[in-house]
């Protein structure tokens, strides 16, 4: 995932260290299974079988499970099967490390979510044509639910992946968490804060990485959006959410929030905000 | 497109197959480190060791708890090698089941989406031993522990007699005792108490040791530590009886 997480606990006790050191453990043992930058991934090998009806762990089933519904609910706006496109635009460079992973599947392949063949009795996953799945939003989104769940009993917590926010309970001073959204322009200021508790905020912009995010629909990079945030109950939906939402626009991605019963805002490149009605009284 | 009716229990779907998807990847964990004692840059070991693939470790992070900790993924011994057998593959630890925690977000009712998610514990080809546990039940309910019923595995057999171990936590230390008898544990108990804390929060995992046949106990959550000194000294104590 290649991202930086930071964890805090508001406790008056000692014992949140080893809760602390399971919820980071997540974040390990999710990016081993489900990273595109290591060809020893369980996901890589699951994308060297091609046809093949292959066992998955409860991890890269659920995360490929829970990408193909949100892929059908968005028909297609968000959609991991363009990993191996990503790659070819030469985006497939892990941004952590600088380590390049050439794709060996061929560009001219059009694979979509259809073609992702899950069986929930066997668990197992069935790619029927060559493709590399991009689970990096999910896979980072799961990360800080399953972590959030190991905090819960300290019931006041706060979770940072790399921009994907779980917040649970009250921060320090016994309010709802503030979290701010970046700018997407203006460099080190915020366009807005929000106050959440026992929610995930996850925010998809075209800050760092420049334009990025595909429009699998389009096959160009989406541009209507400059940030699309969302606050929902968990950081899997919120990221899949957010990513969704970023690529359908400002009005169908609100009404896309708004018909999940999630909140959001979203911010077009003219710095016009959507908001979905629920999204200031979040906490 | 179809119209707002049907379009709406679709998007529920995905709004329960989040929380499902967290709560079945987090029932069903995975091998964890342990940690060893008096240490606080952490040593890890393997509880159960891995049946092919050879899995180091990453180290645990010495967080403050109650300032920030943050963790730059790129700073640990990385990047960490996992090296993941592709199929099968063994998502469970020996002993699945956590006691759960009464989740703080209570999402849509959990008892449909439970019904949905494939059981966690479809044993894997290769185990001929445990037969796999019930899936967890829904929320507020805690998981259940392996039912009494469970057979046993096929265990090594040990010699008969009473032996006692210590095992080491940073709140202190556990001597546990286990009695052998017939080649088989009879029974185990906490024979001294020294953690910080006291053992009643771990009083639920003796009587799993001549359950399974073995000292794999357990995780109790927000109580760690102590779990991993009453693992350990049981360890220590089944040395003995070999």
């Amino acid at each position: 995932m290649g991202t930086i997480v930071s964890i805090q606990v508001v406790s008056g006790s000692c014992d949140a260290e080893g809760a602390i050191g399971d919820a980071f453990a997540w974040f390990h043992e999710i990016e081993a299974r489900c990273t595109r930058f290591d060809e020893q991934s369980e996901l890589m090998q699951l994308c060297a079988r091609v046809g093949e009806a292959v066992p998955a762990s409860a991890i890269l089933f659920e995360a490929v499970q829970f990408a193909m519904a949100v892929a059908e609910e968005t028909d297609g706006a968000f959609d991991p099967t363009v990993g191996h496109r990503i790659a070819a635009r030469g985006f497939d460079r892990e941004h952590r490390t600088g380590r390049i992973l050439a794709s060996a599947v061929p560009v001219s392949e059009r694979p979509t979510w259809r073609d992702v063949h899950l069986d929930p009795d066997r668990r197992t996953i069935m790619l029927r044509c060559p493709m590399i799945l991009d689970l990096g939003a999910v896979a980072k989104g799961l990360a800080v639910d399953a972590a959030a769940r190991e905090l819960a009993s300290f019931r006041d917590f706060a979770i940072d992946a790399g921009g994907d926010l779980y917040l649970g309970g009250l921060n320090p001073l016994g309010e709802p968490w503030t979290v701010g959204i970046r700018h997407p322009r203006r460099h080190g200021e915020l366009i807005d804060t929000l106050r959440v508790s026992n929610q995930a905020v996850c925010t998809s912009g075209d800050y760092e990485r420049g334009p990025h995010i595909l429009d699998p629909r389009t096959e160009g990079t989406a541009q209507s959006v400059a940030s699309a945030t969302v606050v929902a109950g968990g950081a899997m939906l919120a990221d899949a959410l957010a990513t969704a939402a970023f690529v359908l626009g400002p009005r169908d991605g609100i009404e896309l929030l708004t018909r999940m019963g999630v909140d959001g805002l979203i911010v077009t490149p003219g710095m016009e905000r959507y908001e979905t009605r629920g999204v200031r009284g979040a906490a | 497109m179809s119209q707002g009716g049907s379009k709406t229990k679709v998007a529920n779907r995905v709004v329960m197959l989040g929380s499902a998807a967290v709560l079945a990847v987090y029932s069903a964990g995975f091998s964890r480190t342990r940690l060893a004692a008096h240490k606080l840059e952490v040593q890890a070991a393997l509880r159960t060791p891995p049946p092919a693939a050879e899995m180091p470790v990453p180290t645990a992070p010495p967080s403050s708890p109650l300032a920030a900790a943050p963790e730059p993924a790129a700073a640990r011994e990385a990047p960490v090698k996992l090296a993941v057998v592709a199929a099968p593959v063994k998502p469970v630890p020996a002993t699945p089941g956590r006691v759960e925690v009464e989740p703080t977000a209570s999402p849509e009712p959990e008892a449909p989406a439970a019904a949905a998610v494939p059981s966690p514990y479809a044993p894997p080809p290769e185990t001929k031993a445990e037969p796999p546990n019930p899936p967890a039940a829904p929320a507020p309910a805690p998981t259940p522990a392996p039912a009494a019923a469970t057979p046993a595995p096929a265990a090594p057999s040990w010699k008969d007699g009473t032996y006692t171990g210590w095992g080491s936590s940073r709140h202190g230390d556990i001597e546990a005792s286990v009695v052998i008898q017939g080649g088989r544990i009879e029974s185990a108990s906490i024979s001294q108490c020294r953690t910080r804390y006291s053992c009643s929060v771990i009083g639920m995992l003796p009587p799993e040791v001549p359950q399974r046949q073995s000292a794999e106990v357990d995780y109790v959550s927000g109580a760690t530590q102590s779990a991993n000194a009453f693992y350990w000294a049981v360890m220590d104590a089944l040395s003995k009886a070999k």
